[in-house]
């Protein structure tokens, strides 16, 4: 009998310490602004293998750009006893109301390629230098049209810091060619869809246009299908950012004209990079990060097609 | 009776109170404020007293040479490069001889023949800012604010500085330039840089 208690309290203790082992391995969250992008979906995977390789439990979560589903997220992050959150959050503002709750309750915030209005909410913030990539694309915009004509703009998520900067890096440019005229300029969300159907309303007002400047290449793509449909791809030249696979190879065939090739691999790796130091004592981030966008056009495409 | 005029004169004062304790702005102008940042001021004063008198320069003949030998060494030494990325700006310098004037660039060739353009049109981004190392981006609240900057500083080049010197040059003219260049370390040396300044010899 003393034999078969000895033997359970071995037991118990050995299952005792593997539990305690398991729950002490650290959890790393990677919530992200919207996976129905596949550009997004790449930044979740490649974070979380990140992360698995450093050692660590990772997770993905989508909060399909909505601030409330965020909150969520972030309540449930906090009491289920995550250690680290690598984010890409929904909105520049009303995201940071999230990150300050994760804050207080210990838990180091990395934003990847969003960013949010405040210099002290978040850990670190890694993000793409939108802006320039902007500007290249604005300075080839300009060649492109000899810097006279109609063109359209489709915005992404206006609530999204990177709409601004994407179209304001590229009005930095376009704005001092008085020959160019805006004739409109409207939000398709980042999505394909909705800027096909933008686009053909366009298209049908402004049948004169030269050019479109679409603020990510999901739009680009949409836009594209739109000009095809109205058989304007002679006249009509597409602008995209992001780097996407499929306007790479598009670009390198010539349908469109140049994107931005964003690196998600880098702003993952970097994000997930800094959590594991978080967990081994460091505490002195850099708050912003700026990743470099390189301009793909034709005659560099091929450099930046995936085998 | 008595009382509705009371109401009505509480009604007023509360309305008053309100409205003057509160200014309502446009969102737009929220989102591209600069709040209460002179940018134009903030890059005269960059320009004129740090770029001109106190940034490190390198002749660009003497980086690419250095950048044929050691690249790794040249970005670290002579090169700004804010965040993660394959390229790094350089403020570079020269003297040569102006071969031709176009819309958007001059066209050199220095004394051993070496050609160079120096864009006068296309001055934009952060070329300029970044080359000088005199900006840092904590210095800043937002990347917003800090690219405003760099507006600032590229319209006082290309809209003030510049067109009045490039108006008084022509073919044949010695010069001495200074500039930005951009090199990355997956591609050739490019040839085109960013103006900044220009004198006649």
């Amino acid at each position: 009998m003393k034999k078969i208690l000895l033997f359970l309290v071995y037991i118990f203790f050995t299952l005792a310490c593997n539990h305690q082992k398991t729950n002490t391995k650290p959890k790393v969250a990677i919530v992200i602004s919207t996976l129905n992008n596949p550009w997004f979906v790449d930044l979740a995977n490649i974070a979380a293998k990140n992360v698995q390789d450093l050692g660590y439990e990772a997770k993905i979560f989508d909060a399909q750009n909505n601030t409330a589903l965020e909150s969520d997220i972030f309540e449930n992050l906090i009491s289920s006893g995550f250690n680290a959150i690598l984010f890409n959050p929904t909105d520049a503002d009303g995201s940071i109301v999230n990150i300050q709750k994760a804050k207080t309750a210990g838990i180091p915030v990395f934003c990847m390629d969003r960013e949010v209005n405040s210099s002290d909410a978040a850990t670190s913030q890694i993000l793409s230098d939108s802006y320039s990539g902007c500007v290249d694309i604005g300075m080839a915009f300009v060649k492109e049209l000899n810097a006279k004509g109609n063109y359209v703009e489709l915005l992404g998520l206006v609530s999204d810091n990177n709409t601004h900067s994407r179209s304001g890096g590229f009005h930095a440019v376009v704005d001092k060619f008085k020959d160019l005229k805006m004739v409109a300029q409207q939000s398709a969300d980042f999505d394909r869809a909705k800027a096909l159907e933008v686009m053909e309303s366009i298209i049908q007002a402004n049948p004169d246009i030269k050019g479109v400047f679409c603020g990510n290449d999901a739009m680009a793509m949409g836009a594209y299908q739109a000009i095809v449909s109205a058989a304007k791809q002679k006249q009509i030249k597409v602008f995209g950012f992001d780097g996407a696979p499929d306007v790479v190879a598009k670009i390198n065939t010539g349908d469109l004209v140049a994107t931005g090739m964003q690196h998600p691999e880098i702003m993952a790796q970097t994000a997930a990079r800094f959590a594991d130091e978080y967990f081994k004592g460091k505490r002195d981030f850099p708050q912003r990060i700026p990743v470099e966008v390189e301009m793909v056009e034709k005659s560099n495409a091929k450099l930046f097609m995936k085998p | 009776m008595k009382n509705k005029k009371k109401y009505i004169v509480w009604a007023l004062l509360s309305a008053l109170v309100v409205y003057f304790s509160i200014s309502i702005q446009p969102l737009s102008t929220y989102k591209t404020s600069s709040y209460g940042i002179d940018y134009k001021k903030m890059a005269d004063d960059l320009y004129h007293n740090k770029i001109i008198k106190d940034t490190q320069t390198i002749a660009l003949e003497d980086l690419k040479s250095k950048f044929r030998i050691d690249k790794e060494a040249t970005f670290q030494k002579y090169g700004n490069r804010l965040g993660i990325g394959q390229s790094a700006f350089f403020m570079v310098k020269g003297s040569a001889t102006i071969t031709s004037i176009t819309e958007s660039t001059i066209e050199l060739k220095d004394a051993d023949g070496n050609k160079v353009s120096l864009a006068t049109k296309f001055i934009f981004g952060n070329a300029i800012r970044d080359a000088s190392n005199k900006v840092k981006l904590t210095d800043f609240k937002t990347n917003t604010e800090f690219n405003a900057l760099s507006e600032a500083l590229n319209d006082l080049i290309r809209e003030k500085i510049l067109p009045p010197k490039i108006a008084s040059l022509q073919s044949g003219d010695r010069i001495t330039y200074t500039g930005a260049i951009k090199f990355a370390r997956n591609y050739d040396l490019p040839e085109l840089v960013i103006l900044s300044n220009i004198e006649k010899l």
